[in-house]
C-alpha cells in the first residue's frame, strides 16, 4: 500500500470523471527571499491536503496542494538532488532534464509549440521569467474554495518578498454541460488506475491483460520512489520519494472555429456535426466510446463507469469504428493492432486533470471573441517518458502506427496543425463500399498553447523539510559529491540527519534535442559511447 | 509461424536450401555480399549498399572531425540520382567510414564524382585517396573497391528504385490534391479535375505496362536533387552502433546475418518488416570481432528502440545477442536495451537522404497507391459514365493508403 499520508491529493485523488472538484484555482508565485519562502511553506503546510486527508471528506472542505518548479528547488539548495542517481541511466537523466529545463525550453522541440503556440507568444507570466511555485486549490463549492484561497492570500500577503505572479481560475459547467469541456465532450473518463492507490478501479482504466480484464498500472508511473512498469524505482532519494511531477498547460480552445469546421465537413459529407466530432475524439459527446457505440450516441452507456471505458481496439484494426487517428486512440492505443504494443503503451500513460476556464459558448452562438479553454494538468513520474513522449510521438506525429502514413496528419482535436503544403487531414474510414471515406481537409488548429510549466508535487515530508530547512536523509545509492554534513536542531526526529542536503550542482541539462536524433542527449554520454565502443568490457 | 512473421527457422532452412540448389555462389563473392559491382545485375533490383572504410592520414584526424562536425558543411551539393541515403562517421582516431545506399553502383561513383569538391575535402584526409580526387572515376572506383568493407547483413524495407519512390510520393500528394479540390463539387468539376489528374506525368511514369513517353524532365525523379542535411528530429535519421562480438559467437552470427541478407534480397522475405519505422539496416564485422550496425529509421529514438523491443524482439535478440554486454533479458528489457544501445552508439557526422521528410510508411503506401492508380486510371477515363461511383469504390478499397 502506498503511504497516502505522504502523497499530495492532486496526485491520486479526484481526477476521475464525476469526482473532479468543480472549482479550481492556481496561484503562481516567484520567491525572492529564501527565508520568507520557507516561512510561507511552513505556514501553509498544515493545510496541504494529502490523499489520506482527502479521503476523509472527499475534498469537500477544499484542497490545497503545493508544487515547486526547479528554480525554487535550486534556491532551497536541493538543486543537486534533482539528478539521476545513476548518471548513465538515460531514462532517469531525461526525466530530470525535462524538469530542470522547464516547459518553455522544451516547448518547441518536444511539445510541438510553434506558430501561434510558440513560447514567445505565450502569456507573459509563463514566457518571461521562470515561475517558482504554484498553489493549486480546488473545492466542490465556491465557498469552500474561497476559504482555501483566503488562507493562501493571507499567507502570501504576510511575505512581501514572495511575488504573486499570476492566477488562473477554472470551473466545470453546470447542468447539461457538467463534466464537459468547451467543445462539448465529457472529459476525464479514461484515466489510469494505480496499483495500491486505495481507490476503485474500473474496467478499461489500466493495462489490458492478455485476453480479458485489466491490470492496474504500477504506482511508480505516477508516484516517485515506487516501482514502475519497467521494474525500476526511480527518484528514490528521500527528497523525491512519494512526490510526483505535475505538468501545467494552459490550452486555449477555439470553439467557434471548431464548430464551423465540423459543421462544414458534416454538410459536405451528408452526416451530422456530432458524427464528425465523435469520430475525431473517439467518443460521443456524452462520453460513450465509439468502440461500444459505433452508430449513435448512447448516454446510458456513458453513465455506467463499468462500461464507459471498457473497450480495446483489437478487433478494429482498420479504424472502422474508431478511426485510427482519433484523439483517444492516439493517446492511449489500448491493444491497437496497428499501433504500439501493450508493453510500449503502458510506459506512456498519464493522469489528466482538466478544468475549463472562460465562459461556455452557448450551442449555436457565434464566437464572441472571449478566450476560453482548458487548464490542463498532467500527473506523471517521468515527464520525458510520459507527457512529452505522448505529445511528441502520438499527438504530433504518427510514427508508431503501421497504418497512419502521413506524419503531417496529427491529432485532429489538439494537434499543432500546419497550413499550406504541410496541412493535415483526417480520414474517417467507411465500411460501405458505395461511400468514399470521409476526409476532413486542412485541419485548423483548434487548440493553442498559452503557457505552462513543469512542477514537482513534493511529499508532505519533503515540504516539511523544505519549510524547516531540514537536510534529507541519506540516499540509498552513494554519491561521492556530497559536502560536509550540516544538520539542524529542529529536524524531525524520524529524519536521519547524517547526510547533508547540498550536493554539487548537476551538469547543465540539454533542453533542446540535438539536431540529429542519434546523438546521446548528454555530452558525457557521447564520450562514454565512443570510449565504450573501443574498450573491452 | 509464417515467413512473414520473422526470420524463422524455416526461412533459414529455405534460404540455405536455395543457396545450395541454385549455386548462387558462382563468381567471386568473398563475403557473401551481393553488392560487389560485378554481380549486381544477377540479383533483384532495388537499393544496395556499400561501406568504405578509409584510414585517416596521421595528424589529419582532428581537422577531419572538425569538418564533419560542422553543421553548415554539406559535402553533397548536386543531383543525387539513384542515391537513397549516405553517411559519414569516424571511429577511433584513424578511421573514416562512408556508407551509401544506391540503386546502381555507378550511381554512387558518379555521385561522388559530381560532388568532388566536397568529397575530396573529406577523403583528402585519408591515405591512399587518388590524387586526381573523386572526379577521376576510374581511380575512385579502384579506391572504393580497395577499401570496401564486407556487408554481412543488408536489410531493406523496399526494393524500389529511388526515381520510382520519388515519383510515387509526388503522385500520392497530387492525388490527394485532386481529391481535396473535387470534394463536394459537381460531376462536371470532378470530370475536369480528373482529366487534369490523369495527365500527371508521375502517373504515366508509373504505368509500367506501357512505355512511358512523357518527357523525363517533367517528372520529379529527374529534377536536380540534393542530399539534404538533417532538419528536424522527428524525421528520418541515422543510427550507428559499434560493439564487440563474443568470441564464441562470431561464426554463428556471421552465418545468421548472411542468411538474413539472402532472405531479404534474394527471397524477398523481410525479417524486420514488422518494424514500421526501419528503412534500412546494415551490419558489418570490423576489426575481426566488432559489429558495426547502421540503420536508417523514422522519428524519435526512444520510439524506435521501443519498437525494437516490442515488435521484433526475437530477431534483434538473435543478432545483438552475440554482443558483449547485451542485456540478459534481451531487448524486452527496454531500459537495459536502451542503455546498451546508447553506450555503444557512434555519432553519425554527416547524413543525407533523398526523402528525409518522408516516413517509411509514407513511401510504402505511396508505392502501393501509385500501382493501384495506374490500374484504375487505365480502366476509368474522364468521360466514364460512372466515374463518380467508380472513384468512390476505388477510395473505399484503398482508404488505408490515404490514412
Ligand atoms: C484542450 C485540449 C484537450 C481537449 C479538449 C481534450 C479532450 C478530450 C476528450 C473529450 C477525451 C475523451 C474523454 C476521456 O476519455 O476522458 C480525451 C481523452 C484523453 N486525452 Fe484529451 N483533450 C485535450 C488535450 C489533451 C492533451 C494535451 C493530451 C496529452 C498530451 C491529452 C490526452 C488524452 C488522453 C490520454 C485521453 C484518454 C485516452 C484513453 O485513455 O482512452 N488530451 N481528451
Amino acid at each position: 500500500m502506498l503511504d497516502l499520508r505522504q502523497i499530495q491529493s492532486n496526485v491520486l485523488r479526484g481526477y476521475r470523471y464525476g469526482t473532479a472538484a468543480k472549482f479550481v484555482h492556481y496561484t503562481f508565485v516567484r520567491f525572492t527571499d529564501e527565508a520568507d519562502a520557507r516561512a510561507l511553506l511552513e505556514r501553509l503546510l498544515p493545510q496541504v491536503t494529502s490523499c489520506e486527508a482527502y479521503d476523509r471528506d472527499g475534498g469537500a472542505q477544499g484542497v490545497l496542494n503545493i508544487a515547486l518548479a526547479y528554480p525554487a528547488i535550486d534556491m532551497f539548495g536541493y538543486g543537486g538532488q534533482a539528478r539521476a542517481l545513476d548518471a548513465t541511466d538515460d531514462e532517469a537523466t531525461a526525466a530530470v532534464e525535462a524538469f530542470k529545463c522547464g516547459m518553455r525550453a522544451r516547448a518547441k522541440a518536444y511539445l510541438g509549440d510553434d506558430g501561434s503556440s510558440a513560447p514567445d507568444r505565450w502569456e507573459a507570466p509563463y514566457r518571461d521569467e521562470r515561475l517558482h511555485a504554484v498553489f493549486a486549490m480546488n473545492a466542490p463549492t465556491s465557498d469552500a474554495l474561497q476559504r482555501v484561497r483566503g488562507s493562501v492570500d493571507d499567507a502570501l500577503a504576510a511575505y512581501a518578498s514572495v511575488v504573486r505572479v499570476h492566477d488562473e481560475a477554472g470551473a466545470h459547467f453546470d447542468g447539461e454541460w457538467a463534466g464537459k469541456e468547451h467543445f462539448g465532450f465529457a472529459d476525464g473518463i479514461a484515466q489510469p488506475s494505480v496499483l495500491d492507490a486505495g481507490d476503485e478501479a474500473y474496467p478499461g482504466d489500466g493495462t489490458p491483460k492478455k485476453r480479458r480484464g485489466w491490470s492496474r498500472l504500477r504506482s511508480g508511473e505516477f508516484v516517485l520512489g515506487q516501482p514502475d512498469e519497467l521494474g525500476q524505482v526511480q527518484f528514490r532519494s528521500a527528497f523525491f520519494k512519494n512526490g510526483s511531477f505535475m505538468v501545467f498547460r494552459k490550452l486555449q480552445q477555439h470553439v467557434g472555429l471548431y464548430r464551423d469546421y465540423v459543421r462544414s465537413v458534416a454538410e459536405r459529407n451528408d452526416v451530422t456535426p456530432e458524427f464528425v466530432g465523435a469520430k475525431m475524439v473517439g467518443r460521443w459527446q456524452s462520453g460513450a466510446p465509439l468502440m461500444r457505440a459505433p452508430d449513435e450516441d448512447d448516454p446510458e452507456l456513458a453513465r455506467d463507469p463499468h462500461k464507459a471505458n471498457d473497450f480495446r481496439y483489437c478487433d478494429d484494426e482498420f479504424g472502422d469504428r474508431c478511426p485510427l487517428g482519433a484523439h483517444i486512440r492516439r493517446n492511449n492505443p489500448r491493444e491497437d493492432p496497428s499501433g504500439p504494443g501493450v508493453v510500449q503503451t503502458k510506459l506512456h500513460r498519464i493522469i489528466r486533470r482538466a478544468t475549463p476556464y472562460g465562459p461556455q459558448l452557448e450551442p449555436g452562438a457565434d464566437d464572441d471573441g472571449t478566450e476560453r479553454g482548458t487548464l490542463f494538468v498532467v500527473i506523471n513520474a517521468n515527464i520525458a517518458r510520459q507527457f512529452e513522449f505522448v505529445q511528441r510521438n502520438w499527438v504530433n506525429s504518427v510514427l508508431s502506427s503501421t497504418h497512419l502514413t502521413f506524419p503531417n496528419d496529427r491529432d485532429p482535436l489538439i494537434g499543432a496543425q500546419h497550413s499550406g503544403p504541410r496541412a493535415g487531414k483526417y480520414l474517417v474510414p467507411n465500411t460501405s463500399r458505395n461511400r468514399a471515406p470521409l476526409i476532413a481537409w486542412d485541419l485548423p488548429r483548434f487548440v493553442t498553447t498559452r503557457g505552462g510549466e513543469y512542477f514537482l508535487l513534493p511529499s508532505l515530508d519533503t515540504l516539511y523539510n523544505l519549510a524547516h530547512d531540514v537536510p534529507p536523509p541519506p540516499e540509498q545509492v552513494d554519491c561521492p559529491t556530497l559536502d560536509s554534513p550540516d544538520a539542524r536542531p529542529d529536524a524531525r526526529p524520524d529524519v536521519d540527519q547524517s547526510v547533508p542536503r547540498r550536493t554539487s550542482p548537476a551538469p547543465q541539462p540539454a533542453c533542446v534535442p540535438d539536431t540529429k536524433p542519434d546523438q546521446p542527449s548528454v555530452g558525457t554520454k557521447l564520450r562514454a559511447a565512443l570510449k565504450n565502443a573501443f574498450d573491452d568490457e | 509461424m509464417t515467413p512473414k512473421d520473422g526470420l524463422s527457422r524455416r526461412d533459414f532452412g529455405r534460404a540455405a536450401g536455395a543457396i545450395i540448389t541454385t549455386g548462387l555462389f558462382t563468381g567471386c563473392r568473398p563475403c557473401f555480399s551481393p553488392f560487389t559491382p560485378e554481380s549486381e545485375p544477377l540479383h533483384r533490383r532495388g537499393p544496395r549498399t556499400f561501406t568504405v572504410r578509409a584510414k585517416v592520414s596521421p595528424s589529419h584526424f582532428r581537422e577531419l572531425r572538425r569538418l564533419l562536425n560542422d553543421p553548415t558543411h554539406n559535402p553533397f551539393k548536386t543531383d543525387a540520382r539513384g542515391i537513397h541515403y549516405a553517411r559519414f562517421f569516424t571511429t577511433g582516431h584513424d578511421t573514416l567510414y562512408f556508407m551509401v545506399i544506391y540503386d546502381e553502383y555507378w550511381n554512387a561513383v558518379h555521385f561522388l564524382g559530381k560532388n568532388a569538391e566536397g568529397v575530396d575535402e573529406i577523403f583528402g584526409h585519408c591515405s591512399g585517396f587518388p590524387r586526381g580526387g573523386a572526379a577521376d572515376a576510374e581511380a575512385l572506383d579502384r579506391y572504393l573497391r580497395d577499401n570496401f568493407l564486407c556487408v554481412e547483413l543488408f536489410y531493406r524495407a523496399y526494393d524500389t528504385r529511388q526515381s520510382d519512390i520519388r515519383d510515387a510520393l509526388v503522385l500520392r500528394d497530387n492525388f490527394l490534391s485532386f481529391l481535396r479540390d473535387s470534394d463536394g463539387g459537381t460531376d462536371a468539376d470532378l470530370r475536369a479535375l480528373y482529366a487534369d489528374f490523369v495527365d500527371d506525368p508521375h502517373l504515366l511514369n508509373h504505368d509500367k505496362s506501357k512505355t512511358n513517353d512523357v518527357p523525363a524532365a517533367l517528372t520529379a525523379a529527374n529534377r536536380t536533387f540534393q542530399l539534404t542535411p538533417i532538419r528536424s528530429p522527428d524525421r528520418v535519421g541515422p543510427f550507428t552502433l559499434l560493439a564487440r562480438i563474443k568470441d564464441k559467437e562470431l561464426k554463428k552470427v556471421q552465418r545468421l546475418l548472411r542468411l538474413g541478407t539472402f532472405a531479404t534480397i534474394d527471397l524477398g522475405v523481410r525479417p524486420l518488416k514488422n518494424l514500421p519505422t526501419l528503412h534500412f539496416a546494415r551490419v558489418s564485422v570490423v576489426d575481426r570481432n566488432y559489429m558495426l550496425f547502421a540503420s536508417v529509421y523514422d522519428g524519435d529514438f526512444i520510439q524506435y528502440v521501443e519498437d525494437f523491443g516490442t515488435r521484433i524482439a526475437k530477431e534483434i535478440d538473435k543478432i545483438f545477442g552475440s554482443l558483449v554486454g547485451y542485456p540478459m533479458a534481451g531487448s524486452r528489457d527496454i531500459i537495459a536495451f536502451k542503455a546498451f544501445l546508447r553506450a555503444r552508439q557512434v555519432k553519425t557526422n554527416a547524413f543525407g537522404g533523398s526523402y528525409l521528410d518522408r516516413s517509411l510508411l509514407q513511401i510504402k503506401s505511396s508505392l502501393a497507391l501509385s500501382k493501384a492508380l495506374a490500374e484504375f486510371t487505365q480502366s476509368v477515363g474522364p468521360s466514364d459514365r460512372r466515374l463518380g461511383a467508380k472513384l468512390r469504390h476505388f477510395l473505399h478499397d484503398n482508404q488505408l493508403l490515404l490514412t
